[in-house]
């Protein structure tokens, strides 16, 4: 079962509902913020975009904190699989179950494109599936999404091959890179490769009229990697 | 008892916010501005007994949830520690 969590401030639920809903119909539930307890079976949490709490004092402080959280954070324990997408990659890294932290875009502006992304680590299973086939493009939407984290952390995620998206053609003068990501990171996944953030978006590229299919591509590559265990 | 956390953008980060706030005042046509921070201010009402379980309370409420250890720092200002601190809204 995939568990969707929802704060209040979360916009991206139906959306990521819907992608969900594609790849595992009649499996996926919707969970308050503040019911602790995640229904038996879950196998994969899915945090959504948006802005949880206002992005009150750091954007994910707030929902980092919520008692649904504290029931991720043992689901992830146990060695559950979560993902976190654009907020929902935000509260993992607040609640500290994924390294490093989204600070304001280098611009300082809420960036709104589709941007060419390299699949540089990540579960070998999704590495496998994405390996085929051209580079992805997704569509982003944020304005805290420069990733930042102390040299020693950035030096084990390029070692643990644990970044699992770069934007694509960073290296010319920051050119690829929108917002000023160290090593322009747009994903990492935690020491387990079971929990994953990203700041693109793959449900606002995945039905037919979203006329890009590699959100498509991208989820249907994790829940093969969930299933193939 | 009233203090005060103030919260800054580590050093050794980029703090676009500060960049252009700088730039903006020295577009303004402002000279001898060498830096400029922006940061954030929160101040705690506490019903504590006295300094010491003050700043324990402090220290607590900053790691759990204040202060975000990879990308700030702070620091506890004490009322009366600067000359010049005003507070609006308070006696």
């Amino acid at each position: 079962m995939i568990v969707l969590v929802q704060f209040p401030g979360t916009t991206c639920d139906r959306e990521t509902l819907a992608a969900l809903e594609d790849l595992r119909p009649g499996r996926v539930r919707l969970h308050w913020h503040q019911d602790c307890d995640l229904p038996p079976q879950t196998e994969l949490v899915v945090l959504p975009g948006g802005f949880s709490y206002g992005d009150y004092l750091r954007a994910g402080a707030l929902a980092a904190r919520s008692p649904a959280m504290q029931a991720v954070a043992a689901h992830a324990r146990r060695g559950g699989w979560v993902l976190g997408i654009c907020n929902g990659f935000q509260v993992l890294t607040e609640a500290g179950l994924l390294p490093g932290a989204l600070v304001r875009n280098r611009d300082r502006q809420f960036i709104c494109d589709t941007v060419g992304l390299d699949v540089a680590g990540g579960p070998a299973a999704m590495m496998a599936a994405l390996a085929s086939g051209p580079p992805l493009r997704l569509p982003i939407a944020h304005r805290e999404g420069c990733y930042v984290a102390a040299p020693a952390v950035l030096e084990q995620l390029l070692g643990d091959q644990r970044i699992l998206l770069r934007y694509r053609d960073a290296g010319q003068a920051g050119a690829g890179n929108p917002n000023g990501s160290m090593q322009a990171i747009a994903g990492v996944c935690s020491a387990n490769r079971r929990v994953l953030g990203l700041m693109p978006h793959p449900e606002r590229a995945f039905a037919g009229w979203h006329g890009n299919g590699d959100g498509k591509r991208w989820l249907q590559a994790l829940v093969q990697a969930i299933d193939s265990l | 008892m009233l203090v005060r956390i103030e919260v800054f953008s580590r050093p050794d980060l980029l703090d676009a916010q500060s960049k252009a706030v700088l730039h903006a005042v020295r577009l303004l046509g402002h000279q001898g501005i060498q830096g400029l921070r922006v940061g954030r201010l929160i101040e705690l009402e506490l019903a504590v007994a006295d300094r010491a379980e003050a700043e324990a309370l402090v220290a607590e409420l900053v790691q759990t949830l204040l202060v975000h250890p990879v990308t700030e720092d702070w620091r506890l200002v004490w009322p009366g520690d600067e000359a010049g601190w005003s507070t609006p809204g308070h006696p």
